[in-house]
């Protein structure tokens, strides 16, 4: 027990992830077109015709990650968009305006691929993205509501995904064949299904994987959704957190407390949050974030129709409702002791009534919650001391101390 | 016999607390500024603390050793109202550059809200208004008490405040009147952080702040609730670092 030896499928990670970069620009130079998709775009239906993806929201968290993001979020304030808007469009937009991306050069879109399940800003980001680079704009169009989807918001979206399979074939040059869908939605649901067990080992105690963890491995859910390569590192990551469960072997030495986490990561203080909840034995076992894929169920047997309720059913595309339900079921199934709430002034949807969030969950669950103010992406948003102020004195109340 | 030292390393105040058998015995308030360390050390040696343990808490808690423990404000502000007012169920603390909501029980921390992003609702502004009144903290009270009604200021941000505060002076408004309105803007706001943690009566005040009885008053209406403030609320997380102390370094 207590021991942290590093999980070992990581050091597959910058390699597959490196491919994956490499491959989408060589698959760019023999003709394929490449498509920006959100993260909750029906990325399936680009695969199926041989579309390259690249993610815009991912790439933007990598430039915050590697200290860049600063600069390029000050492109797009000079060019007079408001610094309240959207970190990560921020910094894309400063990247594919200036040129400057930690992955040598921009992937210039041949289409974009929007869907506002996730929020309304991504429709007005890639509008400007699609104008930027004269190129097509697709969207889906997914109701907002508190409640689960209708029958009628899932033909709704059906209809639409039809209208994306065939515009996005034809750029492609290619016509679009359902049949070809087949496949891909079927990994698409074995990698989901995958990624859920891995966060799943978490609810062993003491954890063996933290949401620390998930928000790194989640990089090939959200960009290699799909295909064979990412399945297959999901397979092997399972497979190793299982046998670190069954060993007892702790992701935070001496765990001493657990706690769930909501909202998007601290990705400018990344490195330095992992250290303080580890240094106070606070194990982060679960959050809304990297499970927000692990909910999407799709069908095979009638892959438009289940790809049209697994995008309208996105978490964000609830309200705070759902959101609640969330997580408390969350609290409840990986026996946390707190919940941390990331106030997050990039990401507007997904912050909107946390104080009443926090409530209605404490009452439920019984557990305390603490509400964090930062950003996901803008360093000049977050305070590593302004956040420690806060959870010193949580981990304390739910029994950790530094 | 048991000796243990609480040091509560603020921005503005450094405060110690020796108690000996769970009593406090001593209690010593030193400028923080301009060396925290300096202020540490000396707080520790002047309140007779040598060669007992001392647990830390405060902004500056991490920079003084040797300390057998660090602990935030919170859970040492919640064990240090238990031991002077038995019972408390929320307290409120005004310190230097935050300002704190704490619910309480048995001397435990259920739940907790704080400021610590701006100066309004902190003792910071206070110190700023202060300044450009040109009236002293401690003359707060006898201005106050010979003025008539407050004037409402509508900013609550420490620099558009002054400029309100400035522009209210030059058209001739009573100084009293000002501070009463500063007043109640605090109030305002700090009532507003309590709100969190849906407050429970009994409510304590502490913090330097609270040896201003117009604060405590502006802050009692504020919350349409009446408030304890105990003896010396500014010493109050300190003795709460060193009960806690004591307590570890029996365990
Ligand atoms: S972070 Fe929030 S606002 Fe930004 S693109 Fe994602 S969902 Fe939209």
């Amino acid at each position: 027990m207590g021991s942290s030896r590093p999980i070992e499928t990581t050091k597959r990670l910058p390699r597959l992830i490196r491919n994956q970069v490499i491959w989408s620009r060589i698959a760019k130079r023999i003709g394929r077109p490449v498509a920006w998709c959100t993260s909750g775009g029906p990325v399936e239906l680009l695969l199926a015709s041989g579309i390259v993806p690249f993610y815009p929201e991912n790439h933007a968290a990598i430039c915050s990650a590697r200290g860049i993001a600063q600069g390029l979020a000050e492109k797009a304030e000079e060019d007079r968009f408001s610094h309240d808007l959207c970190s990560y469009f921020r910094i894309d937009y400063g990247s594919f305006t200036t040129g400057r991306t930690p992955l040598g050069g921009v992937l210039a879109p041949d289409l974009v691929l929007v869907s506002n399940n996730i929020c309304g800003t991504v429709q007005n980001w890639f509008r400007v993205a699609a104008d930027h680079f004269d190129v097509p704009f697709l969207f889906l169009d997914t109701p907002f509501s508190e409640e689960p989807c209708t029958e009628n918001d899932v033909a709704y979206a059906r209809d639409q995904l039809v209208h994306i399979a065939r515009e996005s074939a034809r750029i492609a040059g290619r016509t679009f064949d359902e049949k070809r869908l087949v496949p891909w939605v079927e990994r698409a649901r074995d990698t989901v299904e995958t990624w859920k067990e891995v966060m799943k080992t978490a609810s062993a105690k003491p954890a063996p994987f933290t949401s620390f963890d998930a928000f790194v491995h989640m990089a090939p859910i959200v960009s290699m959704r799909g295909t064979r390569r990412a399945l297959a590192y999901y397979r092997r990551l399972l497979a190793e957190l299982r046998g670190r469960a069954k060993a007892g072997i702790a992701a935070v030495p001496n765990e001493r407390a657990r706690a769930v986490w909501d909202n998007i990561a601290i990705w400018p203080a990344h490195r330095e949050l992992k250290k303080t909840f580890r240094d106070a034995g606070v194990a982060l076992v679960a959050d809304t974030y990297t499970g927000a894929w692990g909910g999407v169920r799709l069908d095979p047997t009638d892959p438009l129709t289940g790809l049209a309720r697994a995008y309208c059913d996105v978490l964000l595309n609830h309200g705070v409702k759902r959101r609640t339900q969330e997580l408390t079921g969350l609290v409840r199934e990986y026996s946390a002791d707190g919940f941390i709430l990331h106030s997050n002034r990039s990401c507007k949807r997904y912050s909107l009534g946390q104080y009443a969030v926090r409530n209605t969950l404490s009452e439920a669950t019984g557990v305390p919650g603490v509400i964090v103010e930062a950003d996901m992406a803008d360093p000049r948003s977050v305070s590593i001391d302004s956040i420690r102020q806060r959870l010193t004195p949580f981990f304390e109340m739910i029994g950790a101390h530094s | 016999m048991s000796r243990a030292v609480g040091l509560d390393i603020g921005s503005s105040a450094t405060k110690a607390v020796l108690v000996e058998d769970g009593r406090p015995v001593r209690a010593v308030v030193l400028a923080s500024m301009p060396d925290m360390h300096d202020a540490a050390v000396r707080a520790v040696a002047e309140v007779g603390g040598d060669g007992a343990p001392v647990l830390t808490t405060g902004y500056g808690r991490l920079l003084y050793e040797p300390r057998c423990g660090d602990v935030s404000e919170i859970t040492a502000l919640a064990a240090g109202i238990e031991a002077v007012l038995p019972g408390t169920a929320t307290v409120i603390d005004i310190g230097g550059q935050d300002s704190k909501a704490v619910r309480v029980r048995a001397g435990r921390v259920a739940d907790f809200a704080m400021n610590d992003r701006c100066a309004a609702g902190t003792g910071r502004f206070l110190e700023a208004m202060s300044r450009v009144l040109n009236v002293p903290l401690p003359e707060f009270d006898s201005v106050l008490a010979s003025s008539p009604a407050a004037v409402p200021l509508s900013s609550t941000c420490t620099v558009f405040a002054e400029t309100e505060v400035v522009g209210l002076l030059s058209r001739k408004t009573p100084v009293g009147s000002v501070l009463a309105g500063l007043f109640a803007s605090v109030a305002g706001r700090v009532a507003g952080l309590a709100r969190q943690v849906g407050p429970a009566a009994p409510i304590a005040a502490t913090g330097g702040t609270m040896r201003c009885r117009s604060m405590v008053a502006a802050l009692s209406a504020a919350l349409g609730a009446p408030l304890v403030v105990p003896p010396d609320p500014q010493v109050v997380t300190a003795l709460g670092a060193a009960i806690l102390c004591e307590r570890r370094s029996r365990a």
